[in-house]
This record gives structure tokens, C-alpha cells and sequence, in this order.
């Protein structure tokens, strides 16, 4: 019940005004205190999914006139954590998507992409790995996590291009992302719609000021991937050799 | 078609979208490959792999032992392609590799399997669950957690199945846990797998809604205070004893007024898929009525005194049962009944100038203890991408509530409201624009808690809260219209656009910051606004529609979704047109 103590001795007009922009002035000090210490966490935060330098190389095959791009390694991207659940049972995919440019330039001359799928059958005791790459999958058995480190976070010889596209005697290098679980864009916006409307938990409801004190919180981890890491590598002469005479 | 050719045609840009949505299908592409495809041998060669059988069958018998499973003793054959050779295996398996030639016949900037026939796609990994286990959950119940996940023992378990990611997402959304994780552990025979659900449960409090503002109201005796501050809260555990039920409650506190909630909600009453809420409220509040050159008459034989508006002391206390269900992933049906009691007393008589002519006040409710007694169903479509800083989808629903008469009501009235919402993702810099319609209709004898009020649609007077008015203004006018002499109505309208521009996201503490502005026209009447418009008013400034627009920010952060706006204060200025008797201020 709402007392009446308020109305039996009123505060001086002047000071309750005085109040009312204190606590709005507060208000707003301690909104803008902590946007900027957000704003620093953030950088924080950001530090991990900034591009990493890596070292590669290009060879470019004189006979066939392909660019690979070989040398590529990311075995840092499967951390403990990551190596744990590949013995889950359930598949976990990693791609490596790049895009070649020349040294200097932002156009993308050409792209390339590594899809790995690794399945922990469970009566076997072994990775079932999956590797695809443009124009081949190829499929093997490991009993290790390095057998499986070994095919899915080492790039060899990966077709990046051919000479159509690539000028001959420049610099290159490649610029792209390594994804651990991609999300796919339909199941993104599935996942999205329910959690929007978790009827199934009943609470709070859309359009409450704090609706998203747990939803947001939830909603912000659904990214593209579960892991993704941005790269680039430095730029490179390739290096040119003959197939066909080898 | 040779690779050369291929990409002499394929521009580099285009390529390289191709090739990112190619990686995105591939990822799940192979979830919906129903049989595997495998150049160099057939399917059932591939040790581990239970024999594929049609959905549908149950707890098909066990597959037979691989031909040749890997083993740890065995060496590992060599790759024999070009790449990933140059080092050697560490545990190589018996099996061979299965590969197909490299850069053979073009389609080198897209691997997908469905866009590339000739090379081999993933076996589709199939087994028969034995069961579901769950463990981490110290609190929640493992029937709660299983009510999200669509597997039971005996189904056929597809490890590609989109549904098991879904399922987690599910479970994570529900608010009940920090992390959830998905993994396959041997049965007790070969083909037979138990599904190991591990939870981490987390905090289950939440706050839903956090109200201050300041308003301009008045004593019980009608006199004007100055500013006076005001307060809501909304809190909620959304897993009470592990069983998914929520029990929240809700507080609004300003100077002589306080309403109280609480509410649950069952989702899976019974354990069916029909949810149930509930709700008891009690509000001991007051409202302010009347323009201009208030009288109020508080005994009979007194004459009447002046005063700045004459208030309505009231009580509600009572309660709504519910059920819903629903009916798609984003639409939902929900069915209420409400029973409250009323206690109000107000002015004997009072009167105000409305436009130039005195006119007795209208309270709209009856003097005493009175009961209202309501039914409502309420259809909601909802498919907005977020539900704090959307970008894109509908938010829409349709309500309507009758009054229940022959159930001891003393309140019989219909309304019928629609209102929707549409969020467009604009082609520069995340822009996002907003249009929002609202329309609603109420016939019959509605108490005047339950009519559409104007600060519900200005946005330069606080809105109620928990159904209390903290303010005693009326609508700022910048229309110069009749709209300064309504405060409550039976008919309202809403049309509002508002942009956008995103200037912060984050992933941590604060999501995201944007810049709103808004603004729209409303209109609220009452019957008689249609049908005797107050006297000084002609032409269009009889109907009872004004402007309202917002200015601020949207913050969407760790801790909920917060709104930062100026209207509130903008309501303060005096720049409002008065009535022909001057209204109050």
C-alpha cells in the first residue's frame, strides 16, 4: 500500500526538482560509464578474432598452368576443448575458405575452399574424415586426433587458381577464414525464430525492457561458426615448378 | 569441361561468393544425403557404419562388424594424392582411403556434392538409440530437458540429423543453461548408441523489466504536485524446482499508488504440448480526470470546490487462468479468463469544461465494489530476427475480450484490437526501418482502466504500468485538435515509422547501441467525441488525432535491453496547444 507519509510533509518544490536531475544525471553518467567500459572490454573481447598472420606459400605449376597454395597450417584453431568433442560421435566440420589476391591490391584474382568432415564412429573407435577440396573429396580413417589435425588443419597443395587468373611473376597472398562448425544461414534464422519465442519456457515477453537479459545473452553466441579465426599470409613469389617433368 | 575453361568464365568475386555458399551447404548438405555415394565402394564397405535402413523402421536388428575396421595396431595407408602426404600417419587405420582423382573434370570452384555428381559424398551415419541420458542437471528435471530433444529410444539415430543441433540450440535457449553438449556412446550391442545430453545449468532469476520516469500527477484531492518520480520492476525464476514452470512477479510503485503481480507459466501442462499461465493482480491506484475548471462535489448538500482534477481512488485485486498453444514456430494461441474485483470511490459529482461547455465527468466505473469478469484469445505471429534490435520479420497479433455478463460481471464490453509490426533491413549501413499499425475497438460499458489511453500512444507521456497512470496530463496537441480533451477512449489508432542506424556492436556486456528516431500519428477517441464533439472545435480539428515521435537509444546488452529516450522529457516542455478553456498542464 502505497503511504500517504509523502503527502503529509512535501518536499520544497525547488529541491525535489533538484533530485529528479540528479537521478537523471546519474542515470545517464553510470549509462555512460559503462558503455565506455564496454567499449574497452569489447576491444578486449575482439583481440582473438582479429586477422592472424600466417605462413603459407604458393607453387604454381608451369605444365598444368594450376596455383596451389601449399603450407598452410592451423592446428591451433582445435584447442583441447575442440579436440575433446571429436569423440562426441556427432560430425564437426572445418573449413578454410580464402581468397588470393595480388600483393597491394583488394580485388580478389581468384578462391579457393577446404571443407573437412570428421565423425567419431563410436563402435570403431576412429575418425571417419572427409576432406573436400574443389574438384575432389577424398575419405580416410584415423584412430588419432593427430591423424585427424594432420588432414584437416594442414593445407597442401590446395588449387587457389590457375593462370587465367593469376598473372605470372607477382606477389601474392591469401586472405580468408578458418570456421570450425559453420552455421548454416536457414538453420541460423531457425535457431533465431525459436529462441525469439521460447513459448515453450514462458518468460519474459518480446518487448519488455529487459526481454533479452537471457535471450540476448543466448542469441549473441549463435555466430556464422562456432570457432572462425580471419587470416591472411604474407605476400609471396610462387614458386614454379613442372609437373610434367617431374 | 576442363578447369582452364571453367575459370576463364568464372568472374573472381563471383567465384569466391560461390564458393562460401558451397562451404555453408556443404556443411549441411550432407545432412539431408540419404545414401551414401561412394565411387571406389559400396556403402556397407565402410567399417563402422551401421547398415542404413528407412525412417520409420523401429530398432532395426544391430549391422554386422565391419569388413575391415580400423585399428589402432595397423599401420595407416599413406594418402597418395598430392597433398597431405609429407608427413606420416600416427595411428593409421587397416581401411584404405577412399579418394577421388584430383581435378579431373572441372567444377573446381564448387565441391559440393550436389552440384558435383561425379564425386563421392559422406555416408550417412545412422544408429539405433538405446536411450537418452542426461546428466549435469542438478536442478532441472531430465523429463524437462527431454522435452525439447524429438529422440527416444528406439529411433533411428542420423548423426547428420539437423534436428540434433536444433535440439541444442533449443535447450540452450530455454534460459536454463550456460552450455549444452550432444555425444553418442556405445549401447550394449554393436548398431546401438545412447544419447548423452550434458547440461551445465545456470542462474534462472531474470529480470524482465526495469521502469523509471518521472510524471506530473496530483493528490488525492485533485491538486496538481509537482514532478513526482515513479518505478516498475519485473522479476522472474523461469525454472522453479527444475520443472521448466516460471513464477514471476511485478512491481510499480509511484507516491499513492502501488500494483503487484504474480504470474506463472507451465509450458507443457500435463505434459502435453498445451501451456498454462496464470496471474493475480492487485493494484491500489488512482487516475486523474478531467480538462479545465474541475468541480467536484466530495458530500451531497456541499457546494462543489475547485480543484485541478478530479481523482479516482480504486482497488482491483483478482486474477486471469490461461491456456495456449503453439501453433507453428511463430505463431501462438492463447486463451485468458480474468475475474477481479473493484472497489472505487471518486467524487460525487464532478464536472470540467470540455472544450467551452461544463460537462459532468465521466469516471467509467462503477462507484463501490463491482466485479469484471472477461474472456480474451489472443493470436500472435511473431518472426522477427531478434527480439530486442530486429532487423527484419513481423511482430503481429490480434486480440479480442468480451466482457462476461452472465458470469456476475458488472462490465459488459467487447473490444477488438490489431496491431503489427514490420522491421526492413535497409541496403546501407544496417539501417533499419520500422512501420507500425495498430487499430482497436471497444463497444459496450469497458471501466476505464480497460480503454485505450492516451499516453499508451504518446510518447511524450509515460505509458501505464502494470495498468497505473502516473500522470495527470493531457495529450500535448501539436495538432491543435479536440485530442487535449480525451483521456481515455473506446476507439484508437496508431500508424509509426522509425529508423535506425546502428553505431555499436559487440559481443560482450553491450550487443549492440542504435540511434532511434520516431514518429507517427494517433488518434484516441471516446463515443462522445464522435458523436458531440466538445464545443470550440470545427472542421478537422474535431477528430482527436496528434503527433508523437521519440528520439534516443537502444542499447542491447548483457543485462537486458535498455531504451535511453528524450520524449519523456520532451513532455515536460510547454509547447503544447491548449484546449479552447485552456487545458491543464
Amino acid at each position: 500500500m502505497a503511504s500517504n507519509s509523502a503527502e503529509a510533509t512535501p518536499l520544497p518544490w525547488r529541491a525535489t526538482r533538484r533530485g529528479h536531475w540528479l537521478v537523471v544525471a546519474l542515470t545517464w553518467l553510470v549509462v555512460l560509464l559503462s558503455a565506455g567500459n564496454a567499449r574497452a572490454q569489447e576491444a578486449q573481447d575482439q583481440e582473438p578474432t582479429d586477422t592472424v598472420t600466417r605462413d603459407a606459400r604458393f607453387e604454381f605449376d608451369e605444365g598444368t598452368g594450376l596455383l596451389y597454395l601449399d603450407g598452410l597450417l592451423f592446428r591451433d584453431i582445435i584447442d583441447p576443448a575442440l579436440q575433446s568433442k571429436l569423440t562426441r560421435g556427432l560430425p564437426t566440420t572445418i573449413v578454410l575458405s580464402a581468397a588470393i589476391y595480388r600483393a597491394g591490391t583488394p580485388t580478389p584474382l581468384s578462391t579457393t575452399v577446404q571443407s573437412c568432415k570428421v565423425t567419431w564412429h563410436v563402435w570403431e573407435e576412429a575418425y571417419f574424415v572427409e576432406v573436400t577440396r574443389p574438384g575432389s573429396t577424398r575419405s580416410s580413417w584415423t584412430t588419432t586426433v593427430e591423424g585427424v589435425l594432420r588432414r584437416c588443419t594442414e593445407i597442401h597443395r590446395l588449387l587457389a587458381g590457375d593462370l587465367t587468373q593469376i598473372p605470372r611473376g607477382v606477389e601474392l597472398l591469401a586472405a580468408g577464414k578458418i570456421q570450425v562448425n559453420p552455421v548454416s544461414a536457414e538453420l541460423l534464422q531457425k535457431i533465431k525464430r525459436w529462441v525469439m519465442r521460447p513459448s515453450a519456457t514462458g518468460t519474459a515477453a518480446p518487448g519488455d525492457a529487459l526481454f533479452s537479459t537471457f535471450t540476448g545473452l543466448f542469441l549473441q553466441r549463435i555466430g556464422d561458426a562456432e570457432r572462425q579465426q580471419k587470416f591472411t599470409t604474407r605476400p609471396s613469389l610462387p614458386v614454379v615448378f613442372n609437373s610434367k617433368n617431374q | 569441361m576442363g578447369v582452364h575453361r571453367v575459370l576463364r568464365h568464372v568472374r573472381p568475386a563471383l567465384a569466391f561468393a560461390l564458393a562460401l555458399v558451397c562451404v555453408a551447404r556443404r556443411g549441411h548438405a550432407q545432412d539431408v544425403v540419404s545414401a551414401p555415394v561412394n565411387v571406389t565402394e559400396p556403402p556397407a564397405a565402410h567399417p563402422g557404419t551401421p547398415a542404413p535402413a528407412p525412417p520409420g523402421v523401429a530398432a532395426p536388428a544391430p549391422p554386422a562388424p565391419p569388413a575391415a575396421p580400423p585399428s589402432a595396431a595397423a599401420p595407416e595407408k599413406p594418402a597418395v594424392d598430392t597433398w597431405g602426404t609429407d608427413d606420416a600417419p600416427a595411428a593409421p587405420p587397416a581401411a584404405p582411403e577412399k579418394t577421388t582423382e584430383e581435378v579431373p573434370a572441372g567444377d573446381i570452384t564448387c565441391p559440393c556434392p550436389s552440384d558435383d555428381k561425379k564425386a563421392p559424398t559422406s555416408q550417412s551415419v545412422r544408429y539405433t538409440l538405446e536411450g537418452v541420458e542426461v546428466r549435469g542437471n542438478t536442478r532441472t528435471r531430465a523429463r524437462v530437458v527431454l522435452r525439447f530433444v524429438p529422440f527416444k529410444q528406439g529411433d533411428i539415430f542420423d548423426v547428420d540429423d539437423p534436428e540434433v543441433e536444433l535440439s541444442r540450440y533449443r535447450l540452450l535457449g530455454t534460459g536454463f543453461f550456460r552450455d549444452v553438449q550432444f555425444s553418442l556412446r556405445k549401447g550394449s550391442s554393436r548398431g546401438l548408441v545412447v544419447l548423452v545430453i550434458d547440461v551445465v545449468e545456470r542462474n534462472t532469476v531474470v529480470l524482465n523489466d526495469v521502469r523509471m520516469g518521472i510524471s506530473a500527477d496530483a493528490d488525492t484531492q485533485g491538486n496538481r504536485r509537482p514532478l513526482t518520480a515513479y518505478a516498475g520492476l519485473d522479476a522472474a525464476e523461469t525454472n522453479l524446482l527444475g520443472t521448466g514452470i516460471t513464477l514471476g512477479g511485478a512491481m510499480a510503485v509511484a507516491q499513492n499508488q502501488l500494483a503487484l503481480r504474480v504470474r506463472f507459466l507451465d509450458p507443457a501442462f500435463l505434459g502435453s504440448s498445451w501451456m498454462t499461465n496464470g496471474t493475480l493482480l492487485y493494484n491500489d491506484a488512482k487516475d486523474f480526470f478531467g480538462n479545465a475548471g474541475v468541480l467536484r462535489t466530495d458530500d451531497p448538500g456541499t457546494m462543489g470546490s475547485n480543484s485541478d482534477s478530479a481523482v479516482v481512488n480504486y482497488k482491483r485485486f483478482g486474477g486471469s487462468l490461461g491456456i495456449g498453444r503453439d501453433l507453428s514456430i511463430s505463431t501462438q494461441f492463447w486463451l485468458n479468463y480474468r475475474l477481479e474485483t473493484i472497489d472505487a470511490n471518486y467524487p460525487l459529482e464532478a464536472s470540467h469544461l470540455r472544450g467551452f461547455r461544463r460537462e459532468p465527468i465521466d469516471f467509467d466505473i462503477v462507484r463501490g465494489r463491482s466485479v469484471l469478469s472477461t474472456l480474451r484469445a489472443t493470436l500472435e505471429h511473431d518472426t522477427r530476427d531478434h527480439p530486442f534490435l530486429p532487423t527484419r520479420g513481423w511482430h503481429a497479433s490480434v486480440t479480442a475480450e468480451v466482457g462476461l455478463l452472465p458470469f456476475a460481471s458488472d462490465y459488459d464490453y467487447q473490444r477488438f484490437e490489431v496491431s503489427a509490426s514490420h522491421w526492413w533491413h535497409l541496403p546501407w549501413h544496417d539501417h533499419v526501418l520500422r512501420l507500425e499499425l495498430f487499430g482497436g475497438a471497444i463497444s459496450g460499458n469497458a471501466p476505464f482502466f480497460e480503454q485505450y489511453y492516451i499516453g499508451d500512444f504518446s510518447d511524450f507521456l509515460p505509458s501505464r504500468v502494470l495498468g497505473v497512470n502516473f500522470d495527470r496530463r493531457p495529450a500535448p496537441n501539436f495538432l491543435g485538435t479536440d485530442i487535449v480533451e480525451v483521456r481515455y477512449g473506446k476507439y484508437a489508432f496508431k500508424i509509426a515509422g522509425e529508423y535506425r542506424i546502428p553505431l555499436f556492436r559487440g559481443h560482450r556486456s553491450i550487443y549492440g547501441i542504435d540511434l532511434f528516431g520516431s514518429a507517427g500519428i494517433y488518434g484516441v477517441a471516446g463515443d462522445r467525441d464522435i458523436s458531440s464533439p466538445p464545443v470550440g472545435y470545427s472542421g478537422l480539428s474535431q477528430i482527436p488525432v496528434d503527433l508523437t515521435g521519440n528520439l534516443g537509444f537502444r542499447m542491447d546488452t548483457s543485462a537486458g535491453g535498455f531504451v535511453f529516450a528524450f520524449s519523456n522529457v520532451f513532455g515536460f516542455v510547454p509547447v503544447r496547444g491548449k484546449g479552447p478553456a485552456g487545458g491543464q498542464q
